[in-house]
């Protein structure tokens, strides 16, 4: 789905009060959709954005798609450069990542957010093979010395913080990026 | 003759502490500026004494500023009674307009987002680019929104913004609890007993009251809307004030200032061109 949100909200975001009725207003546009779906936010109709609209309305969308009953992945596309700033900022505030893309339905994407080393070292290693589970990046990343019971538990973060999918195969869960390419910073 | 500026209502406000009359000073003011008629305001409000601080005279009131203050019903205004000022439902530009808020919501009602707009849309009309312009709107949504979350002013928050061409300017005050009180609610800031000092932190990127959600973006905003003019910044709360004159502004730079305690928090931004008038002259 991509949703336009400069015609659904406005071309301009700004404010915190105005980021919690947009909250609000972003679920119920977006609580068709199945889980597992990814979500294209389409800002580029919208002029200005600020930081405390994105504190109040990007923050709770985030974690409100990862509530395992909506399970929706959120990526960004067409935003202007003038606040990516702020963006950085939130999702530092936050502990949050954000997919960051260009066109409608992009392979690749712009990471903004922080990882630890080994979400980073996890990310790039599923990246590689576009799709794994914790037990076949035990067998394929010897050298890491990682096992898979960790390699799941860091998969587990990524998926939690919105940059994997997953589909469960019998007693395991397999993982694949949001979007094909991310640009980690 | 005398113009009613920031300046004066502090030494106003510093008379009235030792007990010297200042009523024969005020009604002999003939001009003001936009920081000085809404800073006296609040002080007025603060004083409540009509012997010891008149109201504005005559003069005064027949400026364009103080003609758009009568416009409005505000204990904070020139007008405490009477009919509030009607919802003006065209975004025209205007050289001057104040609008009051009451309520926790008050700035996301209809009313304020036409005001909002007629705001940017003067200052495009005083020759501020469309985005400049946006972004100094975005910066007093931040403010207004600021004042109704926070403030818990009894008298509400009162808006005014004047732009002339190449010079765009706009104050929220309010007389609630201040900075310092507001910050302290929340445990991270309860170390903190001066007002000088809430009011830098409060400047900084992150820091905020509220304790469940993240926030504290507001005066970034106010910076970012200013990076690139030449601007002139106050913030007056308690007996702190932080003043900042130039471009490229943050959290650490400012003159600081420690004038006679005031309730609530006084905000003044001033935007020039490089062609406009002196940001100073509206403060």
């Amino acid at each position: 789905m991509i949703l336009n949100v400069g015609e659904s909200l406005g071309k301009q975001l700004q404010g915190r009060l105005h980021g919690r009725r947009d909250f609000a207003r972003l679920c119920e546009l977006l609580s068709a959709e199945p889980p597992g779906a990814v979500v294209f936010l389409d800002f580029a109709q919208v002029d200005l954005v600020t930081g405390s609209w994105l504190n109040a309305a990007l923050v709770p969308l985030l974690r409100w798609a990862a509530d395992e009953r909506n399970d929706l992945f959120p990526v960004i596309i067409n935003a202007r450069p003038e606040w990516l700033d702020d963006l950085a900022l939130v999702a530092e505030f936050a502990h949050q990542c954000y997919l960051l893309g260009e066109g409608q339905t992009p392979r690749r994407a712009v990471l903004v957010g922080s990882l630890d080393p080994g979400q980073r070292t996890t990310l790039e290693a599923l990246l590689e093979v576009a799709e794994a589970t914790g037990a076949e990046l035990e067998r394929q990343r010897p050298g890491d010395g990682v096992k898979a019971t960790a390699w799941n538990n860091r998969l587990r973060d990524l998926y939690e913080k919105r940059l994997l999918r997953r589909v469960r195969h019998g007693r395991e869960q397999r993982y694949s990026p949001v979007v094909k390419e991310v640009v980690l910073g | 003759m005398g113009r009613l500026t920031v300046e004066l209502v502090e030494e106003l406000q510093q008379a009235v502490r030792l007990d010297r009359p200042v009523a024969g000073h005020v009604t002999g003011l003939t001009d003001v500026t936009l920081a000085g008629l809404l800073e006296y305001g609040c002080l007025r409000y603060a004083v409540a004494d009509n012997a010891v601080l008149p109201p504005l005279p005559s003069a005064v009131l027949a400026s364009p500023l103080g003609q758009a203050l009568r416009a409005v019903r505000s204990p904070l205004a020139a007008r405490t009674t009477g009919r509030q000022k009607p919802h003006v439902r065209n975004v025209d530009p205007h050289e001057v307009e104040f609008h009051v808020l009451d309520g926790d919501e008050a700035s996301v009602q209809p009313d304020w987002e036409d005001f909002l707009t007629r705001f940017s849309n003067s200052a495009v009309a005083a020759g501020f680019t469309r985005t400049i312009a946006d972004g100094l709107g975005a910066a007093l949504q931040e403010m207004a929104d600021n004042a109704c979350e926070h403030s818990r002013s009894p008298a509400g928050a009162l808006v005014g913004y004047h732009t002339v061409a190449g010079t765009a300017a706009f104050c929220v005050v309010d007389v609630g609890i201040g900075v310092l009180e507001s910050l302290r609610s929340h445990p991270d800031y309860a170390h903190l007993h001066l007002h000088r000092d809430a009011l830098r932190a409060a400047l900084r990127d992150g820091v905020s009251c509220r304790r469940l959600e993240p926030g504290g973006t507001g005066f970034r905003q106010v910076f970012k809307s200013l990076a690139d003019q030449h601007g002139h910044l106050r913030f007056r709360s308690g007996q702190g004030c932080i003043t900042m004159t130039g471009s490229h502004f943050d959290a650490t730079v400012g003159d600081e200032t420690f004038p006679e305690a005031m309730p609530g928090f006084q905000v003044t931004v001033c935007c020039r061109t490089g062609g406009g008038v002196s940001a100073v002259s509206m403060i």
